[in-house]
């Protein structure tokens, strides 16, 4: 099991409120949290996921609803869950693990939910104007027992 | 597992062939299958660019040798029934067009996406042609995906045979080659 | 993929000089083609570089000698001698010199058709190109077939071994003298041509083939040897009409050189028509020959090559002699 890197992104077309990567596969505390640097490599993911979606939902046809799930390439593949409230959870992963489905529905109903959305200190809106949206937000998830909580999860998964 | 459509983009990231094999509820224009064969061709490019830092310090550091092995694709026997007669394969002699493992050209872009009802197949040939699988099924199953590879690969041997030795057929240009047609209908069917 | 040999004819040679001919005015084009012919054609084939390093590349009574042309056979010979690659190896086992790569024909023969199509205006001129091309592909077949059906095999091994006198040279069975001479020599590995071949062939040949007289023989010998030299098997069948007297049909059930072409409105089989044309006007058949597309449940690219002879071959086919 190898994960690389775990992102969430609002529903402001590309504002990317969480991410988390790991470089290095021996150390689960290695690589960055809510990284500046990251910014770039987020909006890409999100172009790519952006596109992806909008064929997926294309091909479909009318009245039914297609939601993309897995991206893989030749490296690397991203296990994606769209919420109903516009969030994306993005996780990337090695080419073994086919599905993780499961393990972003965990990340999104028993850590998202219970330490941001019942959490009356924080935002659930990232953005506060509209300045903010379209990719240009900066605020993060910065809650303790958020962070705490996804390293405790995805932390043995590392490796 | 039932290929509903197949696509060929060229390097350019242009449709030069599109054909349906199962009639579906949505019916794109052929502007929409355009406007996707582009969006595809970025998005190969783009994927490679998300290519995870972990990934790109162990192949700094020299540590390659774990994934050489994975980048070979098994070959799918009887992938389809034999031909009959061996003149009907085209230029390669004998039971199938090729026969042994094939090492991918596409390492770092885009090869598959799944979604709740269809899987998507990516197949990038050294000159950048690509050929794209959508499937019925979804699926992540390594099997499919190498069942996807080398019919895509078969697929891409018809091309080399019908496509680029007709005479009536200009490179970059959309493919209008009967043979093409029947025979890549003919592979799929036996799928 | 695009490499396999295939048991496919020689009249890639012939080919090559057409395609030479027509772009005689580009002189650079036609250099190029050229070399890469031998490029392409060398590599299939199982003749050692080594021992091969004096001929010439094509020996006349028994078809494309896998060598490389004299002015790099030195250099390349020396410089591979000791490391047999990939390229030595036949893809075929049974190739022997006697096939080429059906992928390089067909580039070819595009090339070709690509090259018609681009100085004709009506789909009629480019099919008049196509058979002009042919007809002096023809011309030279027969005069090489029957040629090469006059040296028996076995005589022609024993003189480029130098081995005692001439067989005797009956006169070859037409059908078995095309496929099987070249198939004999060429497998015995012609290592001891170079030092032979200032000696005459001519001294060999005892008995000279007789050219066909009767419209019937000549027929069978379109049907038999030129098509299993150009396809490596006889044509499907050979019909006389039943409407009209000097009418007959050649029928190929797959034809091998437009069997890449998705049908159009141009008829590349026009080609072999014009083949089939000047073997029977130099044979002294006059006649004009022309493809119908004659799709049948099984076979759906199925040709049928008609040929009408001239009045006066019927005429003269009357009168006994």
């Amino acid at each position: 099991m190898a994960i690389y890197s775990f992102w969430i992104f609002d529903r402001h077309l590309g504002n990317c409120i969480f991410d988390r990567e790991w470089t290095l596969k021996s150390n689960q505390s290695s690589g960055t949290t809510n990284s500046k640097l990251n910014e770039d490599t987020a909006k890409l993911l999100y172009g790519m996921v952006f596109s992806l979606r909008s064929i997926s939902q294309k091909l479909s046809g009318e009245g039914s609803h297609n939601e993309i799930r897995t991206i893989s390439t030749g490296k690397y593949r991203a296990h994606i869950l769209c919420t109903a409230s516009g969030l994306w959870f993005v996780l990337l992963s090695d080419l073994k693990q086919e599905d993780l489905s499961h393990v972003l529905r965990y990340l999104y109903s028993e850590i998202y939910v219970k330490t941001v959305v019942h959490n009356w200190f924080s935002p659930v809106d990232f953005a506060e104007s509209d300045s903010e949206k379209r990719g240009q937000g900066f605020r993060k998830i910065r809650n303790r027992n958020f962070l705490a909580s996804v390293e405790r999860f995805l932390g043995p998964m590392v490796n | 597992m039932a290929i509903q459509t197949i696509l060929v983009i060229n390097k350019s990231g242009g449709l030069v062939y599109q054909r349906d094999f199962i009639k579906t509820g949505a019916k794109l224009s052929s502007n929409e299958y355009l406007i996707l064969a582009g969006t595809l061709q970025g998005v190969v490019a783009i994927a490679s660019q998300v290519t995870p830092k972990a990934l790109q310090i162990s192949a700094k550091t020299g540590s390659k040798t774990a994934n050489e092995p994975s980048q070979l694709i098994p070959y799918v026997g009887s992938l389809g029934a034999p031909a009959q007669n061996l003149s009907d394969m085209g230029s390669f002699m004998g039971q199938d067009f090729f026969n042994e493992s094939f090492p991918s050209w596409n390492q770092s872009g885009l090869k598959h996406v799944t979604t709740d009802q269809l899987s998507m197949f990516l197949y990038q040939t050294l000159t950048g042609l690509k050929f794209v699988a959508i499937s019925t099924q979804s699926t992540t199953n390594a099997m499919a995906v190498s069942i996807a590879e080398n019919l895509l690969r078969k697929a891409y041997c018809l091309y080399a045979d019908y496509v680029m030795k007709n005479p009536f057929h200009d490179p970059e240009m959309p493919i209008k080659c009967e043979l093409f047609d029947t025979h890549l209908a003919e592979l799929v069917g036996q799928l | 993929m695009l490499t396999e040999a295939w048991n496919f004819p020689k009249s890639f040679t012939f080919l090559l000089l057409k395609l030479q001919r027509a772009s005689a005015k580009h002189n650079n084009t036609n250099l190029v083609l050229y070399r890469m012919s031998h490029k392409i054609i060398n590599p299939s084939t199982s003749v050692a570089p080594a021992n091969a390093a004096g001929s010439t590349g094509y020996d006349y009574t028994i078809g494309p000698q896998q060598t490389l042309p004299n002015t790099s056979a030195q250099s390349v010979a020396s410089t591979l001698a000791g490391t047999r690659s990939v390229y030595h190896e036949s893809l075929h086992p049974g190739a022997h010199g006697s096939h080429v790569s059906v992928a390089a024909y067909a580039f070819l023969f595009q090339e070709m058709v690509s090259q018609a199509r681009n100085a004709s205006k009506t789909v009629s001129e480019i099919e008049l190109r196509l058979h002009r091309h042919g007809y002096h592909i023809g011309l030279r077949l027969l005069e090489l077939l029957k040629f090469r059906s006059s040296v028996t095999p076995g005589s022609g091994r024993s003189f480029f071994h130098k081995a005692g006198g001439p067989a005797a040279a009956t006169a070859g069975d037409a059908a078995s003298g095309a496929g099987n001479a070249s198939g004999a020599v060429g497998a015995s590995g012609a290592s001891s041509l170079g030092n032979a071949q200032d000696e005459s062939l001519a001294s060999n040949i005892t008995t000279m083939k007789r050219r066909d007289l009767r419209l019937l023989e000549v027929l069978q010998f379109v049907h038999g040897p030129v098509w299993r030299y150009l396809f490596d098997r006889a044509s499907d069948d050979l019909v006389k009409s039943s409407e009209r007297e000097n009418e007959y049909m050649i029928i190929d059930n797959t034809p091998s050189i437009t069997r890449f072409i998705s049908s159009t409105n141009v008829q590349c089989d026009f080609f072999v028509c014009g083949i089939i044309e000047g073997v029977l006007d130099l044979a002294s058949f006059p006649c004009t020959v022309t493809a119908h597309s004659v799709p049948e449940d099984k076979f759906n690219r199925r040709v049928v090559f008609v040929i009408r002879f001239d009045q006066e071959v019927l005429e003269r086919e009357a009168l006994r002699f």
